[in-house]
């Protein structure tokens, strides 16, 4: 090369480096900022529930160091069972807020551990948007990859799970994900071993963050495996898979929740066929290079004869080593939809299990669902090693998205990145003769303003004969250009605008306070039920108390409460939780067998009939009777807590066996005299704009102990033996029926017999000799 | 058959002796020993058993993994393979190969307990 | 020494008009009398002046030198007491007029009485002691007084409504031998407002101190004039004897008073009717006998004109007038043979008319019970072979030994019936023992069938639980016990060995009562480590192919010659060097973070020399 290209390359070099680092800072600040809603409108809190857990973990880990974490045994939850945390858990969250917080106070800023816990996400969702920019970058082109990274800075689908103070493995977990795959496809592209160690290494980050990781060591497998089908095969491919492989491997086991499993559970168990296969060809492959056909052959024979004998022995072993465990019940419900609802109706009962909705595709993705197919078209039209990792990536996450509405996170990326794919083949179909088209008006948004560096960036890509060359001969009008590049923009703005509402509207709720607009003064109410009772709790009950509550507000009560917890939301031991739930769908007297047996100090419910707040325990409570009824069905039958019509109703046409449980009692005690409305009736619910079936009673067993400003948090305290009246028994019910004593004297057999107990048996006399 | 099988290995040992690079003989005699190795703790494992779990585990995937990484610098240094490794010299290699090491026997000696 | 000081009173007692009077259930015996000089010996000689006073109204001492010494008791006493001065002058008055005193009384005392009179007091039972101690003094109470004394009760009376007040006033008026107006009104409305007990009894709140007090001086005060009903006098007359435990010298006095007191109601004066003895007729012996008296235990006057019966059972009338004769060595004792009525075993009820008063009275009559016939077995639970049974005579015992396993059974059969009649009788308890000598014991429940025969086994696998499965010999015994069986009885027949498996043999402690074992956490048990030997052999095998892949290289000819001893290569095999021992450390005694700290300096390091190093060596093939 002369000099004067070099220096223009270096030019254009240098510009594109500025633009690319300009398009990244400005994607991780939109990204960071459109997180912070909820700081905002609220204050900095750790939203829902499973973040509780995560923030009182790491709050854990920051006070008594790493080790003691990883040997933390929790009294507090589960209890009387507890719960061995440090091996129950994904540590990766806790270290790396840990770390961050380590390193602050190392350079002496003092930054409270919750404020870091509240911002990693929105932190993170930065990096991922850089990751995301990286990989495709590999697959595809730079320009594809700043929109991409656009694309994931915003897009709902990651957002919802990534809001500042939604403190939750998948926050982290993406960005590992997204740079294990980069690192990866990297690996496969050089066949160093330096980039696939370093996959493993974030192979392991994963890991540790989140339950996830099986994807990674399903679908590289996956790749490696179709590339060999295709007739892919290269010693760079033995060289990364290899290496990731057996260090990944060594690395997952290092986490104390994952253990053995990857050796032992059929979820890893392709990752290793994949292995063994690989070296198969690999060896055979070099056979074939160093020997000539005809010796090939006789090898061959030989080779296959040695080869089938070692399948055989490690047939042997693996039974001898006790085979490999089957797919777990969560997992299988991957692949049988219908398999949850009947077998494990606690997976079923939480919403973010349930099949995804078209609705919430569009909703989570909005224009990037129709941009993607377009780019995994192209993918596949020019396919090579890489880009078939990504079709592979994208044909599963739908398939995973469309099972669970929880994957839709995974889905996110890849979708993200083809339809970076697709806009920017469109964009340099349409730009292409405009090489020096001016940037628009500066007066839009950030978000359209990012995309017209994305603009100019392919412009400076343009020279590459690749793309040249095949669209040469497409002459088009510059008036239906403008046209179609003016769509796009609109459409990329809409997307930028629905996104924005998207976030401050659907996931921007801590759902720990509530907001709601007052329609008469259009001013906003805060509901600060949740924390009011909490905070009560951890001010008015003794220190060991025990609260009985539904799974779902045990983080929240260990959290905010500092209290002991029957169940939780780590539902590791689903009998221990159908016994709770048999409690609040029991009567109060069998209940209070069950409590007392459980030395339950204190009852906790939600309960949204005054201000219509629908995800209360009520509408939970066919859950808990399922799930009571999976291992009690003598004593609970959901047919019962339906009407003769297959109804579940709460008034007085309810079935009684609902309109007497605990749980419905404890949610409408002296709910019966509260008169919502000046015209309305006395004991109406607005959740279920219905007037409840049962209204006078009264507790024998428990007493209401607080209930929040807007009933939706009610406490109730159980009594202790001495402290109520036994409810007074009829008369007829009063004698006590003899033990079932059966004569068994007919005509002919006339002899006597002795009694069910008759005996008197006394005590043994020490001294009567 | 076996005269065969025979002739094979005896034309494939002299080919290996005369084609085969000394550095590559070096790498190759490396991975022999590492085959060995591994046998030896294949049998101790048969015969004893695989009681403390991860100490097996650790010093058998060390193992393996040295096994792989050994092949794997014997394939990016092998001449012939200059065209499919791009841009990976024998010594870029060898660093990857040292990098790789110490990670590894780092996590290595944390699992063996 | 000392006698019995009071004397009972009662001569006449007319026979009221009123038929179906009920009679009282009982009366004072003599070992209630007893009892009471007991405690009013213990009386007389205590400290308490009270205590004196009250003993010295009912017994007197004979000899001189005890009176002396109780003379002299009472004067410490009186200036010890914690009583009112009133009362407690009262007290010292009384008791030195009971006993006869002659030694000197406190003057002050005396000066207190004598003017007590003449002052204005302001509760009814000052009155009642000033008036009672003047008179044991011997003052003369002059009309005026009585006239001034008496209207201010009646003021009291109007003022205070209290049932003590009523007592006291009705107390001064009777002392007085004055008639208040007001009071007779005040005292048949209080009984009729008193406190109804059971339906038996009445008695006023504040017990027997205040019942006594008011029916007492009520009825001596107002003479016949008290329009106390006959059912009311029984019942007050019924509490006063269920009083009859009382311990103190104040309590007893009172109560033998009112007793006397009510005795001597001309016109309503209740009897006792009484049966004697424990109700309980022998078959040899069908006499009943009941004692007819008045609530003092004497005999009444004039005596009974006719007594006689009606007996029942359940509803069925036996016999209608069964006379009862009076015996001629007691008039209290009346009786009648039952022999002729030819009564079976079982409980009657005898409903006695004595002239106006009637009483109910149960008895039973009891027979003899004995065995007809016992056999007793072992066979196969399975009732597969016929049971050898051995008969057995009453009170004879089994001469062998009966053994028993698990997969047998021991039979029991056996008649009881009555010894007069010779009919077979269920009785109320039949139990079949089990004991051992360790004191172990098992009582089972005989039962009888529809025709009387105590048909019994016991299954020895089935109640093995019962026996703690312990083997052993056992005595068998067969109690029978009734209450209208004259001999109950407890009868050994004889000894089973029992034959249980050592296997079914376990400690079945009852653990309800005691500490649960503690639950200590259990590790998982390592499992079993190989012998040293081959853990040693195996890691030098491990080694031996270290030293294989030396010499392989050594002869493809590795020299260190060849290689540069520039700095960075120095620096490098330092650095990697470093590394391993770092990680030789680490496996000793580090920890991940103190090695990671460590690790990264000499990693950088290690890197730029390795760098500087595999460059050159680059540059050099090049």
């Amino acid at each position: 090369m002369n000099r004067p290209t070099k220096l223009l390359n270096r030019k254009t070099a240098g510009y594109s480096s500025l633009i690319t680092f300009a398009v990244l800072l400005l994607a991780w600040l939109s990204g960071f900022s459109s997180r912070l809603f909820a700081v905002i409108r609220f204050e900095s809190i750790i939203h829902e529930f499973d973040p509780w857990f995560n923030y009182r973990a790491t709050a854990y880990m920051v006070q008594n160091g790493f080790y003691n974490f990883l040997n933390w045994f929790d009294e507090r939850a589960w209890y009387p069972l507890g719960r061995i945390v440090g091996g129950t858990v994904y540590p990766g969250l806790m270290i790396t807020s840990g770390g961050i917080h380590w390193i602050l106070h190392a350079l002496n800023i003092p930054v409270h551990i919750r404020d870091i816990c509240v911002f990693l996400a929105p932190v993170f969702s930065g990096l991922t948007s850089i990751s995301t920019y990286l990989l495709t970058k590999e697959l595809w082109s730079p320009g594809a990859g700043l929109f991409a990274a656009s694309f994931i800075a915003i897009v709902p689908g990651y957002i919802s799970r990534s809001v500042a103070g939604s403190y939750d493995n998948e926050g982290i977990a993406i960005f590992a994900l997204q740079f294990t795959y980069y690192l990866w496809v990297k690996s496969v592209k050089t066949g160093s071993v330096f980039w696939s160690a370093m996959a493993a290494v974030f192979y392991f980050y994963m890991v540790s963050a989140w339950g996830g990781y099986v994807f990674i060591i399903n679908l590289i497998p996956l790749h490696v495996f179709v590339l060999l089908c295709m007739g892919r095969y290269s010693p760079r491919l033995l060289t990364s898979y290899s290496t990731f492989y057996i260090l990944g491997l060594l690395f997952s086991m290092q986490i104390p929740f994952v253990g053995f499993q990857p050796i032992r559970t059929s979820e890893h168990m392709a990752a290793m066929g994949v292995f063994a296969l690989l070296m198969a060809v690999a060896f055979l492959k070099h056979l074939q290079t160093v020997l000539s056909k005809t010796e090939f052959k006789k090898l061959f024979i030989a080779g296959a004869l040695i080869a089938a004998g070692i399948v055989f022995l490690m047939v042997v072993l693996a039974t001898v080593l006790g085979v490999v465990a089957p797919w777990s019940g969560r997992f299988y419900s991957l692949w049988d939809t219908g398999y949850a609802k009947i077998h494990i109706p606690i997976i079923a009962s939480v919403s973010e299990h349930q099949p995804t909705t078209w609705f919430s595709f569009f909703f989570d993705l909005h224009i990037l669902v129709c941009a993607f197919p377009v780019g995994l078209w192209y993918c596949i039209k020019k396919i090579n090693d890489e880009r078939v990792f990504v079709v592979l990536y994208a044909i599963s996450a739908v398939y995973f998205a469309g099972v669970m509405v929880r994957l839709m996170l995974t889905l996110t990326p890849v979708v993200c990145m083809l339809a970076g794919i697709a806009f920017s083949c469109l964009l340099e179909v349409y730009l292409k003769e405009d090489n020096t088209v001016s940037i628009p008006k500066a007066d839009e948004t950030d978000e359209p303003a990012v995309e017209k560096k994305n603009l100019y960036d392919k412009a400076g890509k343009m020279k590459r004969p690749r793309h040249d060359n095949s669209h040469e001969a497409n002459g088009l009008g510059s008036n239906l250009k403008s046209v179609v590049i003016i769509a796009i923009l609109l459409m990329l703005m809409m997307f930028a605008v629905h996104c924005t509402w998207v976030t401050s509207n659907a996931y921007s709720s801590p759902s720990i306070v509530l907001a709601f607009h007052n329609s008469h003064d259009n001013s906003r109410n805060i509901l600060d039920d949740f924390r009011e009772a909490y905070y009560w709790l951890s001010q008015n009950t003794a220190d060991d108390a025990r609260v009985m509550s539904w799974w779902d507000y045990g983080y929240q009560i260990a959290g905010m409460a500092n209290r002991t917890t029957l169940v939780d939301n780590n539902t590791w031991n689903n009998s221990h939780i159908a016994l709770v739930g048999k409690a609040m769908s029991s009567t109060e007297e069998k209940s209070y067998e069950i409590m007392t047996s459980l030395d339950v100090d204190y009852v906790l419910v939600i309960f949204g009939g005054v201000i219509g707040y629908s995800g209360d325990d009520i509408n939970k409570f066919l859950w808990m009777v399922r799930i009571a009824e999976g291992e009690h069905p003598k004593d609970i039958r959901e047919s019962d807590y339906f009407t003769d019509r297959g109804e579940f109703r709460i008034d007085a046409e309810g079935a009684p066996a609902l309109l007497n449980c605990l749980m419905y009692k404890l949610s409408y005690y002296r709910f019966g005299e509260l008169k919502l409305d000046y015209r309305g009736p006395s004991g109406y619910d607005r959740t279920r704009n219905a007037v409840i079936g049962n209204k006078n009673f009264d507790l024998t067993y428990l007493e209401e102990a607080y209930t929040s400003e807007h009933w939706l948090v009610r406490i109730y305290r159980v009594k202790k033996p001495h402290e109520f009246n036994r409810p007074a028994l009829k008369k007829q019910e009063r004698t006590i029926s003899s033990p079932s004593f059966v004569s068994r004297k007919t005509i002919k057999r006339k002899k006597g017999y002795i009694k069910n107990r008759p005996v008197v048996v006394k005590g043994k006399r020490a001294n009567k000799k | 058959m076996v005269v065969d099988i025979k002739q094979v290995v005896t034309k494939f040992y002299d080919d290996y002796n005369a084609s085969t690079s000394k550095k590559l003989k070096v790498v190759d005699t490396y991975l022999g020993f590492i085959l060995l190795t591994g046998i030896i703790q294949f049998v101790y494992c048969c015969i004893v058993g695989t009681f403390p779990f991860n100490s097996f585990l650790s010093g058998f995937i060390s193992t393996v993994s040295c096994f792989v990484l050994g092949v794997c610098l014997r394939l990016q240094s092998n001449p012939e393979n200059k065209s499919i490794f791009q841009g990976i010299s024998p010594e870029r290699g060898f660093a990857d190969f040292i990098f790789a090491h110490v990670i590894l026997h780092l996590v290595v000696f944390n699992f063996i307990g | 020494m000392k006698s019995l000081g009071f004397l009972a009173v009662i001569l006449a007692i007319q026979v009221s008009s009123i038929v179906s009077l009920k009679a009282a259930s009982s009366h004072l015996k003599a070992e209630d009398l007893a009892r009471f000089q007991k405690v009013f010996v213990e009386g007389l000689n205590s400290n308490d002046l009270q205590a004196i006073y009250y003993s010295s109204l009912n017994i007197q001492t004979t000899s001189e030198a005890e009176k002396t010494k109780i003379c002299n008791n009472i004067v410490v006493s009186h200036a010890e007491s914690k009583f009112n001065d009133f009362e407690k002058n009262f007290y010292l008055v009384g008791a030195y007029k009971n006993l006869q005193c002659t030694n000197l009384l406190p003057q002050q005392a005396l000066d207190k009485i004598a003017g007590s009179l003449s002052k204005d007091t302001s509760t009814a039972q000052e009155i009642f002691f000033n008036v009672v101690a003047s008179k044991r003094m011997n003052v003369a109470i002059p009309s005026a007084v009585s006239d001034r004394l008496s209207k201010a009760v009646q003021s009291i009376v109007s003022k205070d409504d209290s049932l003590g007040t009523l007592g006291y006033a009705l107390c001064v008026a009777n002392e007085l031998g004055v008639t208040i107006p007001t009071l007779a009104g005040k005292f048949s409305e209080a009984a009729t407002m008193a406190d109804e007990v059971d339906g038996k009894m009445l008695q006023f709140e504040g017990g027997l101190g205040i019942t006594a007090l008011v029916i007492n001086c009520g009825v001596k005060a107002l003479k016949t004039n008290h329009k106390l009903s006959e059912v009311q006098v029984l019942k007050f007359a019924t509490y006063f004897l269920s009083r009859r435990s009382v311990q103190s010298p104040k309590g007893v006095h009172i109560l033998i008073e009112s007793l006397k007191t009510l005795s001597e109601l001309k016109s309503v004066s209740p009897i006792s009717l009484e049966l004697i003895g424990n109700g309980q007729l022998a078959p040899e012996s069908l006499t009943v006998t009941v004692r007819a008296s008045d609530l003092l235990g004497k005999p009444l006057s004039p005596s009974l004109t006719s007594v006689f019966g009606k007996i029942t059972q359940g509803a069925k009338t036996v016999a209608e007038k069964v006379v009862f004769n009076v015996k001629s060595s007691d008039k209290t004792t009346y009786s009648a043979d039952l022999a002729s009525l030819k009564l079976a075993r079982g409980a009657y009820s005898l409903e006695l008319t004595a002239d106006s008063y009637k009483q109910e009275i149960s008895f039973k009559v009891l027979s003899k019970v004995k065995v007809q016939s016992l056999e007793i077995g072992v066979g196969d639970s399975d009732a597969s072979s016929a049971i050898k049974r051995q008969t057995l005579v009453y009170p004879n015992k089994l001469g062998d030994v009966l053994k028993a396993d698990h997969s047998q059974k021991v039979v029991i059969k056996f008649v009881l019936a009555d010894e007069q009649t010779g009919k077979p009788i269920t009785v109320h308890q039949a139990f079949v023992r089990f004991y051992n000598e360790n004191g172990n014991e098992v009582v089972f429940i005989a039962e009888a069938d529809s025709s009387k025969t105590y048909k019994f086994d016991v299954d020895v696998g089935q109640k093995a639980g019962d026996f703690n499965y312990n083997s052993g010999v056992y005595g068998i015994e067969i109690i029978v016990g009734d209450s209208q069986i004259t001999n109950s009885f407890q009868w050994t027949i004889g000894s089973l060995d029992l034959k249980y498996g050592a296997d079914s043999k376990t400690e079945h402690a009852s653990k309800t009562r005691s500490k649960l074992p503690e639950i200590i956490h259990q590790f998982r048990q390592p499992d079993k480590r190989p012998p040293r030997l081959v853990s040693d052999v195996f890691t030098a095998l491990c080694f031996a192919p270290l030293v294989l892949l030396f010499a392989f290289w050594g002869k493809l000819g590795i020299s260190l010659s060849k290689s540069q001893f520039t700095l960075s290569a120095i620096g490098f095999h330092i650095g990697f060097g470093s590394i391993l021992a770092l990680f030789a450390l680490f496996w000793l005694q580090l920890n991940m973070f103190q090695t990671i700290r460590l690790l990264i300096p000499i990693a950088v390091f290690t890197f730029l020399s390795g760098n500087r190093l595999l460059r050159r060596i680059a540059g050099q093939k090049s």
